[in-house]
């Protein structure tokens, strides 16, 4: 889709003028290399945060933590440089057309259409997910996790004081599946709320209405809520759409909290704002005033203004980069089947992650991730981080230049060739 | 497989197929620091080169640019007739004609020097598992170490550790070897043992790029000994030439230094 959705509505205060009604943009040069080290990147610092050991490498190719190597839409920038150049930085808040805009984007990308009496404002996913979890479980309740899988959620269920539950996916045929007896074992068991990551993260799988329904039909017999971290879902790859966990039925929304951001899809995640729908009232309330009792709903001044711009105008740059994204996924494919022996890819269906399969080889180097970072100078990351199910994997960031990609990619291959 | 028109040179100059290696304005910067600087180098098929000079000189860095561990910035870098910049195809075809020997040697410490020297054969070159492994053998009886392929690396001297990582570059057949200071991280009693063994693969007219600071070994097998300081080649020159009478200021003082 090319289109910017509901540009009339759209046309608002907060849009560049520039930016509103533009159809068509200029192409977007994705090969340009940016040197990032200036603004503190925590990805070509090639370190977490300031508590974390930082990976050494005079020359360490970053290709790790899931940000892109990409300026965001032109029209983000240009209304980003204006407010910035405004230097009154005061409290903002989130109108209700902000709420118009979430709608809209959802509506014309995803079709769904989340009422917006059900959309709460949020600083970031991960907070809201730890809120949610806080509010409305008890500590010592399960949350069933799916692994491999993003790693904070091991971390948001445990550092918030509820019992980890894990329920490994299957891999057939280098992609994933449910295991759902598995799920319902752990959902009978006690589980009071199931962390769902759609589409998922590490291996970018997009799961159907099919799998989905399964999973409701389970956490419905349970009495189990669903939260759902929807922040892959825009850069779509396969012929699998994105299905909505609220949109498959009532009984599914009344569940759900569907968590959104922009920042994943533009390129955002410095300048961090979220959406949670919310459609069950009662819990709504009570979230909305348990994120208020903690501070977490006044806007920031560039967040705000950085997801409403780049919903309502960043359409055709997304499709561009969708297009640049789909090409290195191509490439990463095509290179390893000849040259990186011991590697599998497997495509995503969205995201611009690749998991890459290098169980055997990982077993033989004694550890893939730092053979790669010692002697390819490539950093990826390990698929332990991911939990169970994820050793022997690595997963590789392709939401960089191609000449960047390629450079990592070579250098992966010489390393493999001089073992 | 991408086809054999891909390989075709795009700039005006022909690649001259008779050289292993060539360098042409070659930089390579690390941020702001500028690595490489301008290198310009050939290298018949079957010439033997040492490359030394003071620390931080780029000489490392320069090897590493032709198996492509490192990557060049500007300039080319075309082995075996093949220029490294235009297609990523390739480097498998560089790669596989290339060997590398680094100086801390890079063995898996869990797998055995046999293990080690089989592991490229089996995983890039997909043999059969006793077939590597009868190869590896051979070139272990070859740099004399043969009764410690059942031996993990933890085991071994540093001096049989690098030469089962010679034996281990060996297995992969390459046409040009590319060595990385082999003995400076052994104790001075260890090194006589290696430098045999390289002398050795000297004499075989395998083509050879050595950085070392080992001058008897220059003085005995190397065809021209390459001279860098701050990223630049300064000089090249004969052994004979280098060592009694250089031409730069700069390989005088380096010489003064090492030869005291």
């Amino acid at each position: 889709m090319a289109q910017i959705p509901g540009d009339k509505q759209m046309a608002c205060a907060d849009t560049p003028k520039s930016a509103v009604g533009q159809r068509n943009i200029a192409e977007v040069d994705f090969d340009q290399i940016h040197d990032r080290q200036q603004f503190g990147s925590v990805k070509w610092a090639n370190q977490w945060d300031e508590f974390s050991p930082r990976v050494e490498g005079e020359d360490l190719l970053s290709l790790w933590t899931a940000d892109m190597d990409f300026r965001a839409p032109e029209t983000v920038i240009a209304r980003l440089r204006e407010a910035a150049d405004h230097g009154i930085y005061g409290y903002t808040r989130r109108d209700p057309r902000h709420y118009e805009i979430v709608q809209s984007w959802f509506a014309h990308r995803h079709n769904w259409s989340p009422k917006l009496e059900t959309l709460l404002p949020a600083p970031a996913i991960m907070p809201s997910v730890a809120a949610i979890l806080r509010t409305l479980t008890k500590p010592g309740d399960g949350v069933i996790v799916q692994s491999p899988v993003y790693s904070p959620y091991f971390e948001v269920v445990q550092g918030n004081g509820r019992v980890l539950l894990t329920n490994r996916l299957r891999l057939q045929n280098n992609r994933y599946e449910l295991d759902l007896e598995d799920f319902e074992r752990l959902a009978a068991g006690g589980a009071k709320a199931f962390l769902l990551c759609n589409p998922h993260n590490p291996a970018g799988m997009a799961w159907t209405r099919e799998e989905l329904a399964a999973l409701n039909d389970i956490c419905e017999r349970h009495g189990i809520l669903v939260i759902s971290d929807d922040i892959h879902c825009d850069i779509r790859l396969s012929d699998r759409s994105h299905i909505v966990f609220s949109s498959i039925s009532d009984d599914a929304a009344d569940k759900s909290f569907i968590c959104t951001a922009p920042t994943k899809t533009f390129n955002l995640a410095g300048v961090p704002s979220a959406t949670i729908s919310v459609a069950n009232r009662k819990r709504r309330e009570t979230l909305l005033a348990a994120m208020q009792a903690s501070f977490m709903v006044n806007a920031n001044f560039f967040g705000r203004l950085a997801l409403e711009v780049a919903y309502s105008s960043g359409a055709p740059w997304l499709d561009q980069l969708t297009g640049y994204v789909a090409s290195n996924i191509d490439l990463v494919c095509e290179f390893a089947g000849e040259y990186l022996p011991g590697i599998t890819p497997m495509r995503p269906d969205a995201s611009f992650l690749v998991w890459l399969d290098a169980r055997a080889l990982d077993r033989r180097v004694g550890g893939i991730q730092k053979f790669f970072v010692d002697r390819a100078g490539v950093n990826l990351y390990d698929g332990r981080v991911y939990g169970p199910g994820g050793e022997g994997f690595i997963r590789l960031n392709v939401g960089c230049p191609r000449p960047l990609l390629r450079r990592g990619l070579e250098r992966m291959s010489s390393a493999l060739a001089s073992m | 497989m991408m086809s054999q028109a891909m390989y075709t040179a795009t700039k005006g100059t022909p690649y001259n197929q008779a050289m292993a290696v060539e360098l042409r304005d070659v930089n390579k910067w690390f941020g702001s620091f500028h690595a490489l600087k301008n290198i310009n180098l050939s290298v018949p098929r079957g010439q033997r080169i040492v490359v030394c000079g003071p620390s931080g000189s780029g000489k490392s860095t320069m090897i590493r640019c032709i198996n492509h561990l490192e990557q060049h910035q500007s300039g080319e870098v075309i082995v075996n007739g093949k220029a490294l910049t235009e297609d990523l195809r390739k480097i498998d075809e560089v790669r596989s004609n290339v060997g590398m020997v680094f100086q801390h040697f890079n063995l898996f410490s869990h797998l055995t020097v046999l293990e080690n020297c089989a592991l490229a054969p089996v995983w890039v070159r997909k043999m059969p598992q006793t077939a590597a492994e009868e190869l590896a053998r051979h070139y272990l009886e070859r740099v004399r170490i043969a009764e410690k392929a059942d031996s993990y690396p933890g085991q071994l001297s540093g001096g049989q550790q690098q030469r089962a990582a010679i034996a281990r570059a060996l297995c992969m057949n390459p046409k040009i070897m590319l060595v990385d200071e082999p003995t400076s991280a052994l104790d001075p009693e260890m090194v006589k043992g290696v430098l045999d063994t390289m002398v050795s693969l000297a004499g075989e007219g395998m083509t050879m790029l050595c950085v070392t600071h080992e001058m008897g070994f220059a003085r005995e097998v190397a065809d021209r000994v390459v001279f860098m300081d701050r990223g630049e080649i300064v000089e090249t020159n004969t052994p004979h030439q280098f060592f009694t009478n250089s031409r730069s200021e700069r390989a005088r003082q380096f010489l003064a230094q090492i030869l005291k």
